[in-house]
Order: structure tokens, then C-alpha cells, then sequence
């Protein structure tokens, strides 16, 4: 199964408290592919693909912070225009319903992290329609 | 079971009212011959030390209360001789001047007795070791505890407050079986040894723990023993009464007031009388014995309710439920009295939540509005943040039903509330008085 995991990490709606989340990660040796930050009123999450995500996981945790790991979705878009349109578009007639998604660039095209309401069911529709999900060997 | 003091410990109602009466009588007639003060406090009620007959006549007796103290700073209640007071402790002044409380021998020795017999009736004795990390000096809950320590023949690690991690390894080195602090230090402590690997049940011999100083919950209790391995007992006193003075015995079934030094009333907090026996009031507390700073009537402005129902241990003093609340802790909000106990209790009752937390109290427009802040309960954490959203609902569905007042929950990171090492102020009231 082509899913890649994600640390998702509750943050203390606090000045420096990024940088303790981020810092822990650095020392933990682990390189971070791509990232988002998603903001509430008193805490935020900050989701990350990683290198070494086994690591940084035990590093948080032994720090203390509050960390989840999640399964989502990585597919390759194309860097130009209309290339999520292109993503978004076919998992609207496939039914895929997107909960959050972000993009980093990579090489000469993009990778675009969905979290989909039902991963297994999602990735299936998605790799019957064409698509090639990208595993974590993909990324690093 | 094993009594400090068998006789008194276990006689009959009568018995004791007879002593109360007696101690009362001489009380009252010492403090209308010595105290300028009480003197003309009773001429002003029209009382006379003659007209207390029975127990009962002691509603004829004027109350007191912190304002008293306040009041007649630093000393000016004191009927003992200056040269027999051997100690004072001075309890902070959040409003005003503080208040002192002095000690004659004794009244040491009548509060280590109190203690000292509240700690053998959940099985402590000479061959524990008590680490006492109420604070030493002015407050009354270190030097107290630590008194009652020595009474009981134990051993007692002066470790105060503050240094948690050298707590823990005292704990650990020391072989402590017992600890005096507040319940949310304890809390405190249980979360730090984690980050040490330090496992209680395991590597300590620490059995059971005597808490107070600030109001705590049976589901704090619940969660400080199934973590810790510990029996967690509530103590009760206050610094006008002395300091730290009674417990529950191992039944944990309601604080064991020992009559022969204390009597305690339970007073309906709006019309001053006394409420049938088993329900709910204010505590007036007369401390039948003391020498330096006679305690009589005393409003102490906690809401408990009394039982004299005997013991399942086998004592017969009247038994202190868990206090429901304080006079001045109650917060008003749209017109309903909310205590934080009941925000505690319903956190307690939430698996998903911690019971850190916080309550804000903020004026918008012309009507209050609470908002409660938590931790989350790090195994409930998700990525889904409508289940995050979930949990705060639930918990303002919980909070709603028990307090009839509309509560904003927000969730909050494990461990970025405050931890407080002495009394816990969880309440932070934004309200623009006009």
C-alpha cells in the first residue's frame, strides 16, 4: 500500500514553541520533505513528512510533546498551471472527499499531501484511475 | 485497628458532647475574664458565660472571622501571656494585612496530637518515613506536618516545596512512604518522575499520600492512586485553626474531627442557623482548647456537611464530608453559583481531558461569559481536528448539564497550563465590576 506517513504535532499557541517542536526534530537527525501549519485559537498542529520518521517521533515524544502519526496520501503533480486542477477535479468525480491537503515542490514537478476521509478506499480509486501515489522512498 | 489514642478515639457521642460542653464552658469563661475583646463582643450579643447551658446555647455566642484577625493585627486577640507564645506563623494577606496565628506549648502539642492521631488511622507509624512538602516557615502547613511527624514517632524529610526533581530522588533514596503536599504538586511530581523514568509503584516505597491546602476531587483522588500506587487521604485545617489538623482514616469515608479539640458546627450561610444533622452549610469551627488565639465560632467560609454516624474504623467522631465549595470561592456567573469543584469533578468524569485547567471569567456586554480551559489527555491527541473539536464539545455538553451555565471549552496542549506548587488559582475572573 502506497500510503506515507505523517507526524502531526499539537503546539501551544505560544511564541517560541515552534522552534522547541522543530529544534527536537533537527537534533533527532531527521530532514523534514514538507510541512503545514494549521491554526486554532490556542493551539495549532503542525503536520510534517520526514526522512527519518520513526526518530523524530520517539524524539518528540521523549521531549514531551504531544505527537500523533497519521497516514496520508502523497501524489506527484505537475508545476504548472492547472496541475492541481488537474488532482482536484478527478477526486471530485471519483468521490474522494479531501479533508486538508498541502504541496511542496520536488525535482521539477510538485507532491501534493492529501488526507482523505477514507485513506484505503481513496488510494485504491485514485491509483484505478491512473494516478501513482508516491511512497517515502519517492520523497527522500 | 490501630489507635493513636484508643479511649478517646472511640467513645460515645455522649462522652464527647459532655467533654465539648465542659471545654466550652471553661472557654467562654476564660474569654469573657481576659479578652477585652470577646468580653465586650458578648455584652454586645447579651451573653453571659453562665447562660451557656448546653451545647446548643453556643448559637447564643458571636461569630468570628477573618476580618477579626485582620482587624486586631498583629496580636491583639491573644489571651495567652506574651512569654508563654512560643511560636507565630502568618498566613500571606491576598487582601489587606495578613493574619497572625500564635502557639503556646500547647497548643503544639494538642495540633501534633490531632495530627498524630490522623495519621496512625490510615495505618502511618514509627517505622514510615514522610517527606513533607507542605512550605516551612511562615505558612502553618510544613512546620505543622512536620510536628505531627515527630508526634507519631515517624520520620520526617523537611523537603518543602520547590526542587522537584531532588524531591523525587529523596523519595527514591530516603525509602519515603508517605508524603504531605497539595494534591496538584503531587500531580506535578508524578508527571516529572515519568520524564525520569522513574516508576512510583516500582521504584519507591511510597504508600500513601496526605493532601490539602486546596480544594481536590474523588476523581483527582482515583487518578493520584491508580498512577502512583498510593492511598491518597484528604486532610483538613487552616491556619486560623492552627495549621493542617485532621484526616480521613484508611475507610476514606469523611475527615475524622476529633471532638475533645474541635467543635464544629454547619450553619446555613444566609440566616446563621444551625442545619439538620447530614446537610449541607458553612463550617463554624471552635477550637475547644487553644490557649494563644482562642478560635471560637469561627466562620471559616468552607460548605461541607457533618455526619456523627459512626465509622466503619470504628471511631465515633463527627466526620467532615469533602468540601463542596467556599463561601468566597463561589463565582456568580449570569446570576448561578458555579464552584470550580464541579468544573473538576465533570473534567474527572472525561477520559479524552486532563484535569489541568483553567477558568476565565469575562464580561461581554452586560453578560458573563466562562470560558474553560484544558489539557488534552495526550493518547486522545488526533490529526482529525474535528475530533479534536468533538472532545470540546463534549466536554461543554458535561460542563453545561452540571452547572446550568453555557461553558466555551478549549482544549489546550498538554502541559502549557500553569502548575501551581502551593494553593491552585484556577480561576482568573476578567469581570468589569461596576
Amino acid at each position: 500500500m502506497t500510503l506515507v506517513k505523517q507526524l502531526s504535532v499539537m503546539v501551544e499557541n505560544r511564541v517560541g514553541r515552534l522552534a522547541e517542536v522543530t529544534g527536537t526534530i533537527g537534533e533527532a537527525g531527521a530532514n523534514i520533505l514538507g510541512f503545514s501549519i494549521a491554526e486554532g485559537e490556542n493551539f495549532g498542529i503542525v503536520r510534517f513528512i520526514l526522512d527519518r520518521t520513526d526518530e523524530a517521533y520517539a524524539a518528540l515524544k521523549a521531549n514531551g510533546h504531544t505527537v500523533s502519526c497519521s497516514d496520508v496520501i502523497a501524489l506527484p503533480i505537475e508545476d504548472n498551471p492547472g496541475g492541481l486542477h488537474r488532482v482536484a477535479a478527478r477526486c471530485a468525480q471519483l468521490g474522494v472527499n479531501i479533508a486538508y491537503a498541502y504541496a511542496f515542490r520536488k525535482g521539477d514537478g510538485a507532491v501534493l499531501v492529501l488526507k482523505a476521509d477514507d485513506a484505503l478506499r481513496s488510494i485504491s480509486l485514485l491509483k484505478g484511475d491512473g494516478f501513482q501515489p508516491l511512497d517515502k522512498k519517492d520523497l527522500v | 485497628m490501630e489507635c493513636w489514642n484508643q479511649n478517646i478515639e472511640t467513645m460515645g457521642r455522649e462522652d464527647i458532647e459532655r467533654m465539648q460542653l465542659s471545654s466550652l464552658k471553661e472557654l467562654v469563661s476564660r474569654l469573657y475574664d481576659s479578652s477585652p475583646h470577646y468580653h465586650s463582643r458578648m455584652r454586645e450579643a447579651g451573653v453571659l458565660p453562665g447562660d451557656i447551658l448546653s451545647l446548643e446555647d453556643i448559637v447564643r455566642l458571636p461569630t468570628m472571622n477573618k476580618t477579626d484577625l485582620r482587624d486586631n493585627y498583629p496580636d491583639k486577640l491573644f489571651t495567652a501571656p506574651p512569654e508563654d507564645v512560643i511560636r507565630y506563623h502568618v498566613s500571606s494577606g491576598t487582601t489587606g494585612k495578613p493574619t497572625v496565628v500564635g502557639y503556646t506549648r500547647n497548643d503544639i502539642e494538642n495540633w501534633s496530637e490531632s495530627l498524630a492521631r490522623s495519621f496512625a488511622s490510615f495505618g502511618l507509624g514509627k517505622r514510615d518515613v514522610i517527606q513533607v512538602s507542605n512550605g516551612y516557615g511562615l505558612f502553618s502547613g510544613g512546620l505543622g506536618m512536620h510536628y505531627g511527624v515527630e508526634k507519631l514517632g515517624a520520620a520526617a524529610v523537611p523537603a518543602s516545596t520547590g526542587g522537584t526533581k531532588k524531591q523525587i530522588d529523596l523519595i527514591r533514596d530516603l525509602k519515603v512512604t508517605a508524603i504531605a503536599c497539595t494534591p496538584s504538586y503531587l500531580v506535578h511530581m508524578a508527571e516529572v518522575a515519568e520524564g525520569m523514568g522513574l516508576d512510583f509503584r516500582n521504584d519507591t516505597r511510597m504508600r500513601a499520600a496526605i493532601l490539602g491546602a486546596e480544594p481536590w476531587s474523588e476523581n483527582m483522588r482515583r487518578h493520584i492512586e491508580g498512577k502512583m500506587g498510593i492511598k491518597a487521604q484528604n486532610c483538613y485545617g487552616a491556619s486560623e485553626l492552627s495549621g493542617p489538623l485532621f484526616t480521613e482514616c484508611h475507610e476514606q469515608d469523611g475527615i475524622h474531627i476529633w471532638g475533645d479539640l474541635c467543635l464544629v458546627e454547619v450553619i446555613d450561610p444566609e440566616t446563621g442557623e444551625h442545619v439538620g444533622d447530614g446537610e449541607r452549610g458553612e463550617l463554624v469551627f471552635t477550637m475547644l482548647r487553644r490557649e494563644a488565639l482562642p478560635i471560637i465560632r469561627y466562620r471559616i467560609g468552607d460548605l461541607s456537611e457533618i455526619t456523627w454516624e459512626k465509622c466503619n474504623c470504628g471511631r465515633t467522631h463527627p466526620r467532615l464530608q469533602r468540601l463542596t465549595g467556599r463561601v468566597d470561592d463561589m463565582i456568580i456567573i449570569r446570576g448561578i453559583n458555579v464552584f470550580p469543584s464541579q468544573v473538576e469533578h465533570v473534567l474527572g468524569e472525561i477520559d479524552e481531558v486532563t484535569q489541568q485547567y483553567m477558568m476565565i471569567i469575562e464580561s461581554r456586554g452586560v453578560m458573563d461569559n466562562m470560558s474553560v480551559q484544558v489539557e488534552l489527555d495526550p493518547k486522545a491527541f488526533t490529526d482529525d481536528i474535528l475530533a479534536l473539536r468533538g472532545i470540546s464539545s463534549k466536554v461543554a455538553k458535561a460542563l453545561q448539564e452540571v452547572l446550568n451555565v453555557k461553558v466555551d471549552v478549549q482544549l489546550m496542549e498538554p502541559g502549557s497550563l500553569p502548575r501551581f506548587e502551593g494553593k491552585a488559582k484556577r480561576v482568573i475572573d476578567k469581570r468589569v465590576m461596576m
